[in-house]
């Protein structure tokens, strides 16, 4: 295996060698303090990636392991299995569809409507724990406001329930592909605004068409937007875990990720079993992060979603509105409606009653100690993991954009940063529990066993939207900064950082407004002391009522809307384009 | 042990003794390592504390009024309660103590065999208030190896929906009726100690098909009692099995479409009360211990629930024939896992 002290020819050709040392000696000294910043990051997200799922793995091989016998010794484990593949293919075939019908529309609005492209993301904006509760709300069987419409129609003739059941495999794969869709419209959207229309006519003209187009032109020129989103889509089916424990375990729905949790919460909690049963989405996940690797090869080839003006002209569509402004209708404003209806009435009885609403449920949160500290502490651990989670992503996103570093170097540090979006967040809870409630970092019981969580979720984003542009930076500022006399420091302080200030913003966005939502890991590392919005919502759902539950959902939305607000007037108007 | 009687909980509860073998106090289990020696230095070094924290699996209800009750006896000492439902509350108490940061000072819940096993360990102190040690607790079975206090008893039973069921039945047996099948019916989830006890109690009584039966109607299922509840005021449900009173007088009051009976014979769960000997502080943990000891606190345990000591203000009339749950079972190292596998296969869960 070739050592990374192998520098190249010119870099020893470059050095002095004042002291009379060898030139192979020297050069292996400037490799080494070249690649010290790389290998220490990589010891350090190495250990933040890669502890928690090894100790976990340790735990369930231990006694012939003993923990994968108990973990797939239960009955039902097939069906398990099955449902949670189910959950992953369904939602990812629905959500690309959805995803590229809606990226299609968007590059086809009309110039005064092009604000509406921002729309299909809102669902992302929406806390999945509040948007589930909403949908509960609506879509159950037999009390859910949308069921009791359609049956109050003259030409329903089914029974006194239905015809929606939001507590089987079907529904819960359709909403977490509405979740999904979002996510693959953004991929998507950059791909198509990257495609050069007159490609596209000479393809018209050459005879091909609108098929042929799409398959000759298009989906070549989209295929790293489509791979990336797909992936990206794919794991988080896979992993859900919201929408499985809030409406699944009604009707026996179960998964991967929900037995996980189930087994590091028993009575006595079985952290091998969870190991165990978390594998095979571990697997997938690694999978996923190489093949991506694989199809896409170098990341400066599939992170271009910062590109500058997109030459794409589409043909403008009446149509385009409907639709966008439709899906983003159903998607994200429903399920906030329903929240607003129940948290103003007394008891939620499926049924809106103008008349006995009131802000009661308002007052009463904010009289709960725990819901206030709740939102104090996502604040600010989400604050301070922005904050932390910049700088390392900056760092790591420098390392992955410097093509003089080893290329192995490289691809370990890509690799590491991809891992957090392969693993579910409530496999990284079970591993994050069991790790930092002992030695050497016991900080389970303080609100810093949620910042280290958080900052390891979020390496992907932080270190991807900063790599992202860069590469639509280029080098040449950094150049003429160095040729004129700047050092590296100054030239990223006072060049690089204020050139890209807009995707800083953008990345910090993105980055509290998942975490201000972060429900699965926090679940399993929160204590009594720490706990944040999403938890305590979960626990209001357990403990007190629907109506508190969709007020602690609407101040979550709310707390979100000022997070994205802020920092769009941090980071300028780019910032909402980059999120 | 014999389960089930007919003259009363008093009764019942003196066979809990033998239930856990008659064990002798816990090695190590000489009282407070940190706190004062008598009760009035106990009561002033507990007001220095200021506070106390409580982990519970008492309904919300309940917990409001135990905490108003004892805010006001003790002024000084703010009671803060968690509501922790669920096995979830064995898990975090073992990271605490894994992790030396443990966020209670006092315990009062369901975790039976986790608390027996901890309490074998000689991690919990033995009460030293006038109550808490006196004569209607120390050396009878409400006091099991002399640092688990049964201080609840939760009157659970069948709830129901006004606007769906007019005529709800009076026993469980009544619940198996296909006309709360295709998803009228709700469960609770056999998640912890109390819903496998329940599910075992049923079957020894109404006969080994009674779930199978029950499983037949296609039940939905809750973590808990609030969910349930829930479910049945939005007519998700009609009606349900884990029913709380506690919790559904309120919502009745103010106008809610439910109501609640306590079904004759009758099954009930008790909570455990345990004060960690290191805890923050271990002082203010002993009043609160000694306060759900007390008569007025007692009264606030039992307000629309059950109680553990006889002529209690405020609580339910229990049934003529009720059955505790059984602790002996539920503290017996695997019974628990292989009693919620089984319910399992026949829930098809």
């Amino acid at each position: 295996m070739k050592s990374i002290s192998e520098a190249p020819p010119a870099a020893a050709r470059r050095g002095a060698d004042p002291k009379g040392e060898t030139r192979p000696g020297l050069s292996r000294r400037r490799a080494l303090r070249r690649h010290a910043l790389p290998i220490a990051a990589i010891i350090v997200i190495g250990y933040l990636v890669l502890a928690p799922l090894v100790r976990l793995q340790l735990l369930a091989l231990a006694d012939g392991g003993a923990g994968y016998a108990r973990g797939f010794g239960t009955a039902d484990i097939a069906r398990t299995i099955l449902t949670t593949l189910l959950l992953g293919l369904g939602s990812l075939v629905i959500g690309l569809v959805f995803g590229a019908v809606l990226a299609w529309y968007s590059i086809q609005l009309p110039p005064r409507a092009r604000w509406m492209a921002s729309l299909p993301i809102l669902p992302i904006v929406v806390p999945p724990v509040a948007s589930m509760i909403g949908w509960g709300l609506l879509l159950a069987p037999n009390s859910g406001t949308v069921n009791r419409f359609i049956r109050s129609l003259p030409f329903w003739t089914g029974g006194d329930t239905g015809p929606i059941d939001v507590f089987t495999v079907p529904w819960i794969v359709f909403l977490t592909a509405l979740g999904l869709t979002s996510f693959v419209y953004v991929f998507l959207r950059a791909g198509l605004l990257r495609v050069n229309y007159e490609l596209v006519e000479a393809g018209r003209t050459a005879g091909d068409g609108p098929v042929g187009v799409f398959f000759r032109i298009l989906l070549p020129v989209v295929r790293p937007s489509l791979i990336y989103g797909g992936a990206v889509a794919l794991l988080l089916g896979l992993g859900q875990f919201t929408a499985p424990l809030l409406l699944g375990s009604i009707k026996n729905v179960k998964v991967l990720t929900t037995e996980v949790y189930f087994f590091a919460n028993a009575g006595l909690a079985d952290y091998g079993a969870a190991a165990a049963v978390a594998s095979p989405l571990l697997l997938v996940g690694f999978g996923i992060v190489a093949l991506q690797r694989m199809l896409l090869g170098e990341e400066r080839r599939f992170v271009t979603d910062g590109g500058k003006t997109s030459r794409y002209s589409a043909r403008r569509s009446p149509a385009a509105v409907v639709v966008i402004g439709l899906f983003s209708a159903v998607v994200a404003l429903l399920p906030l409606l329903a929240l607003i209806a129940a948290s103003l009435s007394p008891f939620w009885t499926g049924q809106i009653d103008v008349s006995t609403w009131s802000l009661k449920n308002f007052r009463e949160l904010w009289d709960t100690p725990t819901a206030v500290s709740a939102v104090q502490t996502s604040l600010v651990a989400s604050g301070i993991s922005v904050l932390v989670s910049l700088p390392i992503g900056y760092v790591l996103a420098d390392i992955l954009h410097r093509r003089s570093l080893d290329a192995r170097v490289r691809a370990i540090v890509d690799i590491l940063v991809s891992l957090p979006l392969g693993v579910p967040a409530v496999v990284f809870g079970a591993g994050f529990l069991f790790t930092y409630t002992a030695p050497p970092f016991v900080l389970y019981g303080t609100p810093w066993v949620l910042v280290v969580v958080y900052v390891t979720l979020m390496l992907p984003f932080a270190t991807r939207m900063q790599l992202a542009a860069r590469m639509s930076l280029g080098d040449s500022y950094q150049e003429a900064a160095r040729v004129s006399g700047a050092g590296p420091v100054r030239t990223h302080l006072q060049v690089v950082i204020p050139m890209i200030r807009g995707s800083l913003g953008g990345a910090a966005a993105l980055i509290f407004v998942l975490l201000t939502h972060e429900f699965a890991a926090s679940l399993l590392v929160r204590s009594t002391r720490t706990q944040v919005m999403g938890t305590t919502l979960y626990d209001l759902w357990l403990n007190v009522s629907y109506p508190l539950v969709a007020a602690m959902g609407l101040v979550m939305c709310l707390v979100t809307a000022a997070g994205v607000i802020l920092a769009v007037r941090l980071g300028g108007s780019k910032a909402l384009e980059s999120l | 042990m014999g389960r089930t009687t007919r003259v009363g909980i008093a009764v019942v509860a003196a066979a809990l003794l033998a239930a856990c073998g008659g064990q002798a106090a816990a090695p190590g289990g000489g009282g407070m390592s940190t706190a004062a020696s008598t009760w009035d230095e106990v009561l002033k070094k507990a007001s220095e504390e200021g506070t106390v924290s409580l982990y519970s699996a008492l309904l919300p209800e309940v917990n409001k009024e135990l905490e108003t009750r004892f805010e006001k006896t003790y002024p000084d000492i703010d009671l803060k309660i968690t509501r922790i439902v669920g096995p979830e509350v064995s898990a975090k108490l073992d990271a605490e103590l894994k992790s030396g940061s443990l966020g209670a000072d006092i315990v009062n819940h369901v975790n039976y065999e986790w608390a027996k096993t901890k309490a074998d360990e000689g991690l919990f102190a033995e009460p030293v208030g006038p109550n808490g040690a006196g004569p209607e607790w120390k050396g009878t079975p409400y006091l099991i190896d002399d640092v688990l206090q049964t201080s609840a008893l939760t009157a659970l039973g069948i709830a129901w929906n006004t606007e769906k069921v007019t005529d709800p039945p009076a026993t469980y047996e009544g619940l198996v009726d296909p006309k709360y099948g295709g998803g009228r019916l709700g469960l609770v989830d056999n998640l912890a100690a109390p819903m496998a006890d329940l599910y075992a109690w049923l079957e020894d009584t109404y006969g080994a098909d009674y779930l199978t039966k029950l499983a037949a109607l296609k039940p939905k299922f809750y973590p808990s009692a609030v969910p349930l509840q829930e479910a049945l005021l939005s007519g998700e449900i009609s009606i349900a099995l884990w029913g709380a009173n506690s919790t559904v007088k309120p919502i009745k009051a103010s106008g809610g479409p439910i109501d609640w009976l306590m079904p004759d014979p009758g099954w009930a769960p008790m909570n455990l009360g345990y004060m960690f000997k290191e805890s923050d502080n271990p002082n203010a943990a002993q009043v609160l211990f000694d306060f759900m000891a007390s008569a007025e606190g007692q009264e606030s345990l039992a307000k629309d629930n059950l109680s553990v000591l006889p002529n209690v203000a405020g609580a339910v009339e229990a049934p003529k024939e009720l059955t505790l749950l059984d602790l002996t079972r539920a503290t017996k190292p695997g019974w628990l896992g292989s009693a919620q596998s089984e319910w399992k296969q026949t829930f098809g869960r």
